[in-house]
């Protein structure tokens, strides 16, 4: 008998001590709960929006209502092809994909010249072009309107893409990524008379690929989820992009003439671009961020 | 003593430079520029400008409603900022402290960065909403009665809550990156000396990634001021009774709704001087903290 | 081939003065080595000579042509950094060719042939496939090389090429920089701060500090007769022992001892030339510096007498070193390095007596540093004490 509880009381400190070693590496199964609860609560607001889209009238009124429905086809075609989501998403790709080349070429430009070249008042054209970021589209987009006007490019893809192809934020995140490229290659280069076209297209690009991808998913995230501009300054339906196209919708639900279901089959089509992008892209991003804080 | 400018063409130097000078002067520099003249104005469609001084200004200075707004604003920026990233904060740590599934953990919380704001207002709209949504229900058996299309403190709450959840994850990438900073030698000297784990978060982890912090107070207020423009837009369109009428869809409804571009511009300008002190105590800030860093 | 002629070159960054007027002439296909403390202005020689920087004032010339002003892609000069900088994303092949092709001066046959020939002579056809991140530091340091010769420059120009790599493999690229250089015989200029690559490698070797020139010697004569302080203290580890002396009636006083100083018959010819010093002046009351180098004190045997007098010094602290023991001693108020033959049995805290090589003696200017006698000019061979070991 004493044997026993003496075998039981080892086994109980055995546990103990498990118990406390885990606590000093820290990954106790608490932990893992709280990340669950909390991973739970972020996701929670989209899964609900992926499950509705399947469903045939979107009325989900309790947590049991949340299985998935067997309109998920109909729901999607109707949305992309009855309410021309179709056309807002190619309008919002067109636009992402215009402003994601445009900047990219315009960016790398301007900081190979701020990097590379010297230049008198190099510091100035630096801070001019730094400066900008104290300009945001609420600060200038009632004059900007009527520029748009006055140019003849309201409600063009115009009008949506060039403002944004000057971004002093590609600048400083390219320039920060050239200045960690060694001098030494730099000068290996100039010693051995690369010329400027040459040493952009052989050295300096393929030693920037991660960043590029880094800034393309940057650029495409922040140009797809542009709202406000394009609400202001497109006013056809045929050029409208996604974002403004879900308000559309939702005016329609707001009239009674449409189902939530539709809703969220376009908020998910709306969400899915950015999304997949970065999820696939998720290391070049990450380290471009690291970058973009210095 | 090393040097990267290894090319001297004035001209090529210009040529790269060229479309981001263009664009930031023609797109940026030239409509701010317009928007301070502007202000100074009486202008709206359709009729010529008459010079007005600093009525514009006045009127702002003795319009009690924009007066609230800017009250409004601030409380608003205040409840998101500290929010987002006491959210942010905890669950970085959380990630970081555990061993197995890091990867998982990071990517199903820094997602809602690629989320476009107007596809989270429709989420919520529809998840919280006072008649249909799913959390409603649950929500109202807690006691609470759930008006938030009529009840200013409710809707404020959540356009306040969804701007928080989409902001997380642009937090948690930028924290996870310098919470991986604290050297591993600093981690376990706390270790050894016992330091539990909040109180490791707390005296260890924060004071070292204060710069970073700083970084996100001022990017965080930025967004929301400006970024939250389609939350509150498809949310509330800023009210009930103005409960949600933040500076920016004032500033919207006075330029698009009411067309007085004279007085939006008075607003713009304000805004401006907003960003303008935020970056200011940005640098000054990131300046005095720098030695924290690299 | 290829000499290289410094005539008082400058270069001012902002306020600092990186190089303050140099001379120096280079020796076609010389193996010039310039060492010296970080900031002294070696690695900004190096660049002036690339063409990297571009000089304040003065001139640089090759083979008698001016190239002060000569772009880098002009001057035929290969340069090798310390970090190898390849271009991470090239294979080791088109690393070595990137360059040449660029230039447009040769031919792809031309460039086919000479990468097989770099590749022979640098024994790294294995690694022309493979890109940088695939090779090990001496791998990559090879391929850097390689890049370099297969230009057939007028000069290689090497910036610190070995100090990434580790202790081991830093001593066999040593052996195998001599041979590449005794196989090719083009002029190089090599910059470390390393003594012992200076002296290993160097046919000559200038030692610079603040921007200027110190000495320039075969590495043997700036051990045996450091022109000043500087290199007195800088080339030798450990480093000599500076004593703060007065000359007095031919000999070193201090308070704690006094030295004879050896001196030849006036008019010696063979000692003023082997001195380097000139004309020298062991005038009575003259405040000097006596310089001794740590081997050259001794622990004598107590049975015998040299004649030279003995210096009573107490040991602080002793490190064995394997192949000798080095006692940090104090003699007097000066402190003191000496080198003991291993095994020695002196504990810290004894006072033992200390004799020394009479020819291995050196003053300095207690003001300028300059040196004015070495004593080893004045001691013929035949005088010279036979070491006496302590075993």
């Amino acid at each position: 008998m004493p044997a026993l509880l003496q075998y039981a009381k080892r086994g109980v400190d055995a546990l103990r001590r498990d118990r406390s070693t885990e606590t000093v590496r820290g990954a106790s199964p608490g932990t893992h709960l709280q990340l669950w609860v909390l991973v739970l609560a972020v996701v929670f607001p989209v899964a609900v929006a992926v499950i509705v889209s399947t469903k045939e009238t979107g009325v989900v009124t309790s947590l049991g209502d949340l299985l998935p429905g067997s309109y998920a086809v109909e729901n999607y075609r109707e949305a992309l092809v009855d309410y021309r989501f179709g056309r807002f998403m190619w309008n919002s790709l067109a636009m992402s994909l215009v402003i994601v080349v445009g900047k990219l070429v315009v960016s790398v430009f301007a900081a190979m010249a701020v990097v590379y070249y010297r230049i008198p008042y190099k510091d100035l054209v630096f801070l001019f072009i730094l400066f900008t970021l104290l300009l945001p589209v609420p600060v200038r987009f009632v004059p900007l309107f009527q520029l748009m006007n006055d140019l003849g490019w309201s409600n063009t893809i115009l009008a949506i893409t060039v403002p944004y192809v000057a971004s002093a934020t590609t600048v400083f995140i390219l320039r920060q990524h050239f200045l960690s490229i060694p001098a030494s290659i730099v000068e290996t280069a100039k010693l051995d008379g690369v010329g400027p076209l040459r040493f952009m297209l052989f050295v300096l690009l393929p030693m920037s690929k991660g960043v590029l991808v880094g800034v393309s998913i940057i650029m495409f995230v922040y140009a797809w989820n542009q709202y406000l501009w394009p609400l202001i300054i497109i006013d056809s339906e045929a050029n409208q992009v996604a974002q403004v196209g879900l308000q559309l919708l939702q005016g329609d639900v707001q009239g009674g003439q449409l189902s939530w279901s539709l809703v969220m089959a376009g908020s998910t089509l709306t969400l899915l671009p950015p999304l997949l992008l970065m999820i696939v892209f998720r290391k070049p991003l990450l380290k471009t961020f690291n970058i973009q804080q210095k | 003593m090393s040097t990267r400018e290894i090319f001297d063409s004035r001209i090529e130097s210009g040529l790269l430079l060229l479309p981001t000078l263009v664009v930031s002067v023609v797109f940026l520099y030239y409509p701010t520029a317009m928007a301070v003249r502007t202000s100074f104005f009486d202008s709206s469609f359709g009729q010529a400008d008459e010079f007005v001084g600093l009525e514009n200004y006045a009127a702002l200075v003795t319009d009690s409603a924009y007066h609230s707004s800017v009250l409004l604003s601030v409380l608003f920026a205040a409840v998101v900022v500290a929010g987002v990233m006491a959210v942010s904060l905890y669950l970085t740590f959380l990630i970081h402290e555990v061993d197995t599934g890091q990867g998982v953990y990071l990517i199903s919380v820094i997602w809602p960065y690629a989320l476009p704001p107007a596809v989270g207002a429709l989420v919520f709209l529809f998840i919280a909403h006072p008649t249909l949504g799913v959390l409603t229900g649950p929500i109202e058996a807690l006691g609470v009665d759930v008006d938030w299309f009529n009840d200013g403190p409710q809707a404020f709450v959540v356009v306040a809550l969804a701007a928080i959840w989409k902001q997380i994850g642009y937090n948690v990438i930028f924290m996870i990156a310098a919470m991986n900073n604290v050297p591993d030698t600093l981690t376990e000297t706390a270790r050894l000396d016992g330091v539990s784990g909040l109180r490791r978060l707390v005296s260890v982890y924060v004071p070292i990634m204060t710069p970073t912090l700083f970084f996100l107070v001022v990017i965080n207020t930025i967004y929301a001021f400006f970024s939250t423009f389609a939350f509150v837009d498809l949310l509330t369109s800023g009210g009930p009774s103005n409960a949600t009428n933040i500076l920016i869809f004032d500033l919207y409804q006075e330029g698009f709704s009411f067309f007085n571009f004279g007085v939006a511009s008075a607003k713009s300008v304000v805004l401006f001087l907003v960003v303008g002190a935020l970056m200011l105590v940005q640098f000054r800030v990131t300046d005095e903290y720098s030695y924290y860093g690299a | 081939m290829t000499t290289v002629t410094l005539r008082n070159l400058r270069k001012k960054f902002d306020d600092v003065v990186a190089v303050d007027g140099i001379d120096l002439d280079v020796e076609d296909g010389e193996f010039l080595v310039i060492v010296g403390p970080s900031g002294c202005g070696k690695s900004t020689t190096l660049r002036l000579l690339a063409g990297l920087e571009s000089a304040t004032d003065g001139r640089i010339e090759m083979d008698g042509r001016d190239v002060t002003a000569v772009e880098p892609k002009d001057r035929n000069v290969a340069m090798v950094f310390q970090n190898y900088a390849l271009y991470p994303h090239m294979t080791g092949r088109r690393n070595i060719t990137f360059g040449m092709k660029s230039s447009g001066d040769f031919g792809d046959e031309e460039i086919e042939r000479r990468v097989a020939e770099a590749a022979d002579t640098l024994d790294i056809a294995d690694l022309l496939d493979r890109k940088p991140e695939a090779m090990s530091g001496g791998e990559r340091q090879r391929v850097a090389l390689g890049r370099a010769i297969v230009r057939d420059p007028d000069a290689f120009l090497m910036d610190e090429p070995l100090s990434n790599l580790d202790a081991k493999l830093r001593i066999e690229m040593r052996a195998e920089l001599a041979r590449l250089h005794s196989t090719l015989g083009t002029t190089t200029v090599y910059v470390t701060h390393d003594q012992t690559e200076a002296m290993t490698l160097g046919e000559r070797v200038v030692v610079m500090n603040d921007g200027g020139i110190m000495q320039v010697d075969e590495p043997q004569r700036l051990y045996d007769f450091p022109a000043n302080r500087f290199v007195a203290e800088f080339i030798g580890d450990p480093a000599m022992n500076m004593i703060p002396v007065d000359v007095e009636d031919g000999r070193a006083v201090h308070d704690a001892f006094e030295i004879p100083l050896p001196l030849a018959d006036a008019g010696d010819p063979v000692a003023a030339d082997r001195n380097g010093v000139g004309e020298e002046s062991l005038d009575d009351g003259r405040r000097a510096v006596l310089g001794v180098r740590p081997e050259d004190f001794r622990l004598p045997d107590p049975r015998t007498d040299d004649g030279l007098p003995r210096i009573d010094a107490t040991v602080n602290v002793r490190e064995p070193l394997g192949d000798s023991l080095l006692l940090h001693c104090s003699i007097g108020d000066a402190s003191c390095n000496v080198q003991a033959a291993p095994r020695t049995d002196v504990g810290a805290g004894e006072t033992v007596s200390v004799t020394y090589d009479p020819a291995r003696l050196h003053l300095f200017d207690a003001e300028t540093g300059e040196a004015f006698y070495h004593s080893e000019a004045h001691v013929s061979e035949a005088e010279r004490p036979v070491p006496a070991s302590v075993e």
